[in-house]
């Protein structure tokens, strides 16, 4: 069964036209997929449909075997929390700590504190940020910061995650050791979708594409050739 | 500890910085001040009223007319005289026998002159003017007030019976107005407190958009983000409640030591229970909670239902 499905999907904002045009796909459990596509063709709406965070206008949505548009507002969260989304601009809450940015999911998901203090003291020490927990985002550094949001973002072990431009404003010798977490995550069943313009991190990171091209969507298959 | 106690009571929402942060403590203080001072108004003139008509109630004043003189200045004859003092001596008499009086006596001609005292001065002409004779009566408990003044009225036809219905009616009626308008007042301001509380968290669910909308995405139910707003709207309540209670017992006391020195007696008057004092204090705290929690509770889930 098909962790995500979309079927027709479409999407328009307001009364202007379709920014989405049906858009058909599956994501199977444990796969790993670059979202790609020019500035403007729809990644970001896509990426919005795919963490919940907008309506889509027609088509069907099904997320871990449950059709969206049958859930309640009561039930939605509970489908969020399946979900690990690190955003493009972080969002992180800046009067927070890191440690309490990190354990922001597991206390809305009710966690007690003992469990929440040992979960995410173990993560910060794992994207090495441990000796950096009681900092607030404004006083680390861009690539500190994407850390806490990749560790906000699998502190509660998502089914399914979601990275916007995740290699946008760091050089390359991050962005790969950032890829390779991503890797490894996927190795342990994480589900990812990775949206992103970078050509270069496509080519050398072999996992299927779906293109995006002025609001409609092909999948292609995974590049072969790795670059050395 | 100190930290653990922080940690305690900060929120995921940054709601204690910013414009306004603590504008839900200054509309819960104003709104106390006025109401706490409201009540303290409403349970005095409850309890002057009740003073009073414990006073009046139960009694009743019997007046016999002075006994007619030929002349301005001149005296009545014996005949009017004696037939006034036998009035005054049968009522007397019936009086002491009756089962509806547990206690009569005929004021002297001193105390009734200090009645008249404040209306006609402390002039020579209060010795030369025909006094009445006035008889103040307590009766037993459910006495039949009406048969008795029949009785008198038998008695003597020309004695007046005041029951003091008409003044205790009219200071009821006075009162009831009151205690009404201090009821509305109470209810206005309750609304405006409402109005400004639900203004004041709208504003803030704007400022912290961002905030909001990230702890939205991330899983948080409605409960839970409204439950950050709420609980920041209670303790700013709390802390302006008490602010509020403060300066109500402050502005009582400067009344009470203002009016204390004028003679006017007003607020000596207004000694309360120990209920009705836990009552003042509570009422404003508990009510203004309750008011802040759901306002706070209903605007935030408002706002936040047009969120995916």
């Amino acid at each position: 069964m098909a962790l995500v499905k979309f079927s027709n999907v479409g999407l328009r904002y307001s009364t202007g036209s379709e920014v989405l045009h049906d858009i058909n796909f599956e994501l199977a459990p444990g796969s790993f997929h670059f979202l790609t596509g020019p500035s403007g063709a729809g990644k970001t709406s896509l990426m919005k449909l795919l963490y919940v965070g907008q309506k889509p206008t027609r088509g069907i949505i099904s997320m871990f075997g449950r059709d969206m548009s049958a859930m309640t507002r009561k039930t939605m969260p509970e489908i969020r929390r399946q979900i690990g989304v690190v955003f493009q601009d972080f969002r992180l809450l800046n009067h927070l700590s890191a440690f309490d940015n990190v354990a922001l999911p597991l206390r809305i998901s009710g966690l007690t504190e003992k469990h929440v203090k040992k979960n995410v003291a173990e993560l910060l020490h794992w994207v090495g940020l441990g000796e950096k927990m009681e900092c607030r985002p404004p006083t680390l550094s861009g690539g500190e910061q994407q850390r806490i949001a990749i560790a906000r973002a699998i502190i509660n072990r998502p089914k399914l995650l979601l990275a916007d431009e995740p290699t946008g404003n760091i050089d390359e010798n991050i962005g790969t050791k950032l890829l390779t977490l991503f890797e490894e995550l996927n190795r342990h069943g994480t589900t990812v979708v990775i949206a992103t313009h970078d050509e270069d991190i496509v080519r050398r990171f072999p996992h299927p594409q779906m293109r995006l091209e002025k609001g409609t969507l092909e999948i292609l298959p995974k590049i072969q050739a790795k670059a050395a | 500890m100190s930290k653990q106690l922080f940690k305690k009571y900060s929120y995921d929402i940054a709601l204690d910085e910013g414009v306004g942060a603590h504008l839900v403590s200054l509309v819960t203080g104003l709104m106390v001040f006025f109401v706490t001072l409201a009540l303290v108004v409403n349970l005095g003139l409850s309890t002057i009223t009740k003073n009073w008509v414990t006073g009046l109630s139960g009694t009743l004043t019997v007046e016999i007319k002075p006994p007619l003189a030929p002349a301005e200045g001149g005296k009545p004859s014996d005949r009017e005289q004696e037939r006034f003092d036998n009035s005054v001596q049968q009522i007397m008499t019936l009086l002491k026998g009756s089962a509806d009086v547990s206690e009569s006596r005929r004021l002297t001609a001193d105390e009734i002159k200090n009645l008249i005292e404040p209306w006609m001065g402390q002039s020579a002409a209060l010795d030369t003017i025909p006094l009445p004779a006035l008889i103040d009566v307590k009766l037993v408990k459910n006495a039949d007030a009406s048969h008795l003044q029949s009785e008198i009225k038998t008695v003597a036809p020309s004695a007046t019976v005041d029951t003091h219905t008409d003044t205790l009616d009219d200071v009821k009626a006075l009162v009831n107005t009151a205690s009404l308008f201090v009821f509305l007042l109470t209810g206005v301001i309750v609304l405006l407190a409402v109005v400004a509380i639900s203004g004041i968290v709208r504003a803030k669910l704007l400022i912290h958009q961002p905030e909001v909308e990230t702890l939205h995405l991330i899983g948080a139910s409605d409960e839970y983000i409204a439950g950050q707003f709420r609980q920041h709207t209670l303790r700013g309540t709390l802390k302006g409640a008490l602010a509020g209670l403060v300066c109500t017992f402050v502005t009582l006391l400067v009344i009470s030591s203002v009016t204390h020195t004028l003679d006017t007696n007003i607020f000596s008057n207004l000694q309360l229970m120990p209920l009705q004092w836990a009552l003042l204090i509570v009422s404003p705290l508990l009510v203004g909670s309750l008011i802040a929690h759901l306002t706070a509770q209903a605007t935030v889930l408002k706002e936040l239902s047009r969120l995916p």
